[in-house]
Order: structure tokens, then sequence, then C-alpha cells
């Protein structure tokens, strides 16, 4: 549970500090690691909340579409490995 | 006895998930929802970010004192954004000379415009979205609409989002993006579509005078969009494609200014 909350934090940091390619890369390693990792999720409605437009580029749910996309391929991703 | 069959889909996980992707969908695509909790947030962003460039400045300074080469390095980015802006001031007088000698045939219009410099919060590097944040908004007069310029006469953008300390700046090159524009000396009418991070791309009839290094402009105010940097000709077609890009980087840009009213 530690190891979680430590991850969200630097998850929470990536989003504020860090190109959207390693926040992605992060939000990946952390759906791959930690079971049910709804985290995601709100990670990409905290950047397209922070970053995004309403009404440009797919509609300012960018952020949201590809943290869903990454949970869906690491749970694949996850039962093809283990 | 009835067996029923198993469906993946509804399995304790897969609804939780299906329920959050829903609530998340409807806070971002309503727009009164989705202003709350930008709201909300905004009320904290600014100071998060300016607490990050304050810890960063103070650890790169910290550690410039003991590596020479860290702070030559540093020394040599910092020249490098002062030539970036330096050469868009250049590209500025020149217009600003042609811009007086049309005032002065105008005889009694204002030519002074209102303008608030604010500093970046965060760049096109960190969103991907190709927006700027700013740390200027409702409370300084800011609206949606209003132009964003880099250096007197860079049009970066137009504000798109604007919270009471902060507003979010769309760039002109978002990936899309359409602007009419003026190619070139001979001022060739054409329209320029936005690339990512300061690129645009534009196509001019074929025969048109363009040669790399020419600026190109917005009709209206003379703000200058970019600089020529390749021009492909292809003999068996009607028009040449045009690539040009922002006079400075927009990655490192850390202040700008707000045009008020220019919507």
């Amino acid at each position: 549970m530690t190891k979680r909350i430590f991850f969200n934090l630097l998850l929470l940091g990536a989003i504020f500090y860090t190109p959207w390619w390693a926040v992605a890369v992060i939000a990946f390693v952390g759906a791959f690691l930690f079971p049910s990792y709804y985290e995601i999720i709100m990670a990409g409605v905290l950047v397209d909340l922070l970053y995004g437009i309403q009404g440009h580029m797919m509609r300012g749910v960018l952020g949201l579409v590809v943290a869903v996309a990454l949970f869906v391929v690491a749970r694949h991703f996850k039962q093809a490995v283990r | 006895m009835i067996h029923r069959r198993y469906n993946p889909l509804f399995e304790w996980k897969n609804i939780s998930l299906i329920a959050l992707v829903a609530i998340s969908a409807f806070v971002l695509l309503y727009a009164p929802a989705r202003a709350v909790f930008t709201e909300t947030l905004y009320a904290v962003a600014p100071r998060v970010w300016n607490a990050g460039d304050t810890a960063g400045g103070a650890w790169s300074s910290f550690t410039t004192n003991f590596r020479i080469k860290r702070s030559l390095v540093y020394e040599n980015d910092m020249l490098h954004a002062d030539i970036d802006r330096m050469q868009a001031q250049v590209l500025d007088r020149n217009l600003l000379e042609e811009k007086v000698m049309k005032l002065e045939e105008a005889l009694g219009r204002a030519g002074s415009d209102n303008r608030v410099t604010a500093s970046v919060l965060a760049g096109p590097g960190r969103s991907p979205y190709d927006t700027l944040v700013i740390d200027a908004g409702a409370e300084h007069g800011i609206a949606v609409g209003d132009a964003v310029v880099y250096a007197g006469a860079g049009a970066i953008g137009t504000i798109a989002e604007v919270s009471d300390s902060s507003s979010k700046v769309k760039l002109y090159s978002s990936a899309g993006q359409e602007h009419l524009v003026l190619v070139g000396e001979r001022a060739i009418p054409t329209t320029a579509r936005g690339r990512g991070m300061g690129n645009f791309e534009a196509k001019v009839p074929q025969g048109s005078a363009v040669a790399l290094g020419d600026t190109v402009l917005f009709p209206k105010d003379n703000l200058i969009l970019g600089v020529v940097q390749l021009v492909e000709e292809e003999p068996t077609l009607p028009f040449i494609t045009v690539f040009f890009r922002s006079s400075f980087n927009i990655a490192e840009i850390r202040s700008v200014e707000v045009l008020m009213g220019s919507h």
C-alpha cells in the first residue's frame, strides 16, 4: 500500500513537472505493477483539466482516452506475461 | 436448472472501471462541470508550478557552483534563448517602421495596444495538447480570444480558457489549425496549417516569389507567425509547399504578452 501511495505521488509530480510522454510511461508502469490501477484514469482527467481545452484535440478528453487505452493494454500485457 | 453464461463485462472490476470512465467523461464533456473542476484545480496548480520552478532554480544554481561544465551549458542555453528573442525583435523592428508609416498616413488613429506580461507556467513540452499555461487571468483583464505574442510581435496563439489568475493559450501551430497569412516580401495571401510545436505548412501558387528566411505575417495586425525554413517545389504540381516555423523555440519561452481586447 505504501509503495502504491509513493508511486501515485510520483505520477502526480510527473503530471506537473515532466513531459506528457514521461507521464504516459510512468502511468503504464503503474498499471502493470499494481492491481486495478484506477489512479491512471484520474491522472488522465487531471492532464485534461490542467492542459486541455474543451473542443480542441479530441474534444479535450485526450488524457482520459489515452489513460483508458494504457489501462487496457497493461492489463492484457500483464495477463500475457504472468 | 438455468445456467447464466459468464460475461466478463459484468465482472465487478469492469463495472467499476466503466463507471469511473463514465463519470470522468461527464466531468470533461459537460462544460459547467468541467469549468468548476478546472477552476478548483487552478486555485492550486499555479502555486505547484511556481514551487517547482523555485526548487528547480535553486537546485540549478546550487549545482552550477560546483560543476563548471554544467554552468557553461546553462549559460549557453540562456544565450540561445536571448538570441531567439533578439531575432524576433529584429523582425519586429522592420515591421514597426512600416507600421509607423501607415499610422502616419492614417492620422489620428490610436496606435497603442493594451498589453499584459505573463510568465509561462507550463509549455507545450509538458502538455499533450500544444497549449501554454500562463500566470495571468481574469483578474488582469484577460478574456477568451485575446492574442498572445512573444517579444513584441511574434504571434503565439489565443487565449482559450481563463481562470482568475491563470489562462490557457491555444497555439496557432496546434495540429490542424488553419490561419489566413501573408507570405514573403510580396505578401502572398494563403492559408497556413499548424503542424505542432511552432511549425506550419502553407501552399502558394507555382511561380510565387518565396525564399528561405521570408517572414509570414497575419494580415490584420502584422504579427509575425514565422520564418520560412523550407520551400518544396515540384514542377508538375500547381503549387509550392512552404514550411515555416516560429522564429523562437516555443518550448523554451519563459514570458509572453497578452494583447487585451485584440479579439
